[in-house]
């Protein structure tokens, strides 16, 4: 065996122990290392969802207060029940404030539910609450929300009439900062129908096709929960990313 | 001459080649040693890693496991400000995408002209609705679009009057079409079916059997918020006026006409019977 040979060898031997362990020793490391690494991408992702819902979690927990308070006020717009007394009183006041007599009101229990009873379904998605322990008259929307069709009859003159109707609409409204103003029942008038007086324009005898919102009948109005603590919670935390909201109240 | 070495080959410095005396064994194992302090090395830093990796999974999946408990013990939070977040969205949804009537009315005592009267006015936000007393949707005018409208039944004094009237129409914000039911005179100086409607009150259009009755309807624009505020909804949705802001209103018969724009009358269908629906319970003066 000369020394070239000797050379040969040594080389390939050393190239042999090299690709042995690269391919038996450390490939199967790097396999590991691997899995290792989309292990730890997703423990940082749990991680960080984690992170998320407990910081939502604490938020919520830090403004139970006012959340509290704010749904407790929207039930005076959308309330659980009927609560026909209270829509009474509310027409009454305004209409007084606004010189226009309240001749009637009736519930329409054959009506149809109207395009925003359904529209506001499809956010409520309380599909669940259909038929569910509903006051007398009230109709489930199309995804739903539980409403309670009206009809109201007016005379007055018809700039009276006017500003009731925008008294009426300033009940429950959406202000210019994007906050709602709750003084009373939410109404959405569908329709208005003014016939000249028996003086003629603009002395008026209107008629008026509302509808009033009743809260899904398996939430209630906290869906359990009390001024001091929230109800049992079954479903598993998600951030929350709503803006914050005011309320003010009036009367 | 030529030089001569005669020290014997192997006693020679450098005998051997390069290899040396050993034919390159030292070489080999130096060789060999490096190579396996590579190995070493790399075996080592690649456990190393892994080690680093297995810590940092284990040392996550604590965090994560006790932001998860956190989360989990205050979820009734959660659920609750969700439900906040939903009544919110819902009734500003509601409130938002309302038909504004007042600024609708508001606007129509602002174009009315002097010379107009009007006898009968439905407003309605979609062909599906119905007013008590309302009136009828038979022409099928009122079902052509899907939008907020109102039914005006009138009489003025003359036709140039109605397609003033029409032409005034289109001036109340947030129009998109105005649409001419009929407009007829009547036969006899008792007057049409409006006087009735007015109440015979003498200032309707029994003046004169000249003085045409015109019906129309006035097409509101759907409310691009209204339309986004509801994903998913097929049906038509109530949509409001844009922004108040337009000049102060005045008494019908008060505002001076103006020169006549494009309307679009398409139908001249007599209008029926006013439908009413069933009411079951209420409270009556």
């Amino acid at each position: 065996m000369t020394a070239r040979d000797r050379i040969v060898l040594l080389v390939v031997a050393a190239a042999a122990v090299l690709a042995g362990f690269w391919f038996l020793v450390l490939t199967p490391k790097r396999d590991d290392g691997k899995e290792l690494d989309a292990k730890v991408a997703a423990a940082e992702t749990r991680l960080q969802a984690a992170q998320a819902s407990a910081s939502a979690a604490q938020d919520a927990k830090q403004r139970y207060d006012r959340d509290y308070a704010t749904v407790a006020r929207l039930g005076k717009a959308v309330p659980v029940d009927d609560d026909v007394p209270s829509l009474v009183y509310q027409l009454e006041s305004v209409s007084k404030h606004n010189k226009v007599d309240f001749r009637s009101i009736k519930l329409d229990s054959s009506s149809t539910p109207t395009a925003a009873a359904g529209a506001a379904g499809a956010t409520a998605g309380s599909a669940s609450t259909a038929g569910a322990a509903l006051p007398p008259g009230a109709t489930v929307g199309a995804a739903g929300f539980p409403t309670m069709p009206f009809s109201f009859a007016f005379d007055g003159s018809f700039f009276r009439l006017e500003d009731f109707v925008r008294d009426l609409d300033r009940l429950t409204s959406v202000r210019g900062d994007d906050s709602i103003d709750v003084k009373g029942r939410l109404l959405t008038i569908d329709g208005i129908a003014l016939q000249a007086g028996p003086k003629g324009f603009p002395q008026v005898s209107a008629s008026m096709s509302a509808t009033a919102y009743l809260l899904p009948a398996d939430e209630g109005l906290a869906d359990g929960a009390t001024a001091t603590a929230p109800g049992a919670a079954t479903a598993t935390a998600t951030p929350n990313t709503s803006a914050a909201q005011s309320f003010r109240s009036d009367r | 001459m030529k030089a001569v070495n005669l020290i014997p080959g192997d006693v020679r410095p450098g005998a051997g080649g390069a290899a040396g005396k050993s034919g390159g064994a030292a070489y080999a194992v130096l060789g060999a040693l490096a190579l396996i302090v590579a190995m070493f090395a790399l075996y080592t830093k690649t456990n190393a890693s892994l080690d680093d990796k297995t810590a940092k999974v284990a040392t996550l999946e604590q965090q994560a496991s006790a932001a998860e408990t956190q989360a989990t013990s205050l979820a009734s939070y959660t659920k609750f400000a969700a439900l906040r977040t939903k009544r919110v969205a819902t009734v500003k949804q509601l409130a938002g995408g309302r038909f504004d009537w007042a600024h609708a009315l508001h606007e129509l005592a602002r174009v009315l002209p002097p010379n107009v009267w009007l006898t009968d006015l439905t407003g309605t936000t979609s062909p599906e609705a119905r007013v008590e007393g309302g009136a009828s949707s038979a022409s099928g005018v009122r079902s052509a679009l899907p939008v907020p409208a109102i039914e005006i039944t009138g009489c003025t004094t003359s036709q140039s009057s109605v397609a003033k009237m029409m032409a005034r129409m289109r001036l109340i914000d947030g129009v998109q079409r105005v649409t001419l039911i009929d407009a007829q005179k009547s036969n006899s100086a008792g007057g049409g079916p409006a006087d009735a409607a007015a109440g015979g009150s003498g200032s309707g259009c029994n003046a004169s059997p000249q003085f045409p009755t015109f019906h129309l309807v006035v097409f509101f624009e759907q409310q691009a918020s209204a339309v986004a505020a509801a994903p998913g909804q097929t049906g038509p949705t109530p949509a409001a006026a844009t922004t108040p802001g337009t000049t102060p209103g005045t008494t019908p018969g008060t505002t001076t006409g103006a020169a006549p724009t494009s309307t679009t009358p398409t139908a001249t269908t007599a209008t029926g019977a006013s439908p009413s629906t069933p009411a079951t319970t209420g409270v009556t003066k």
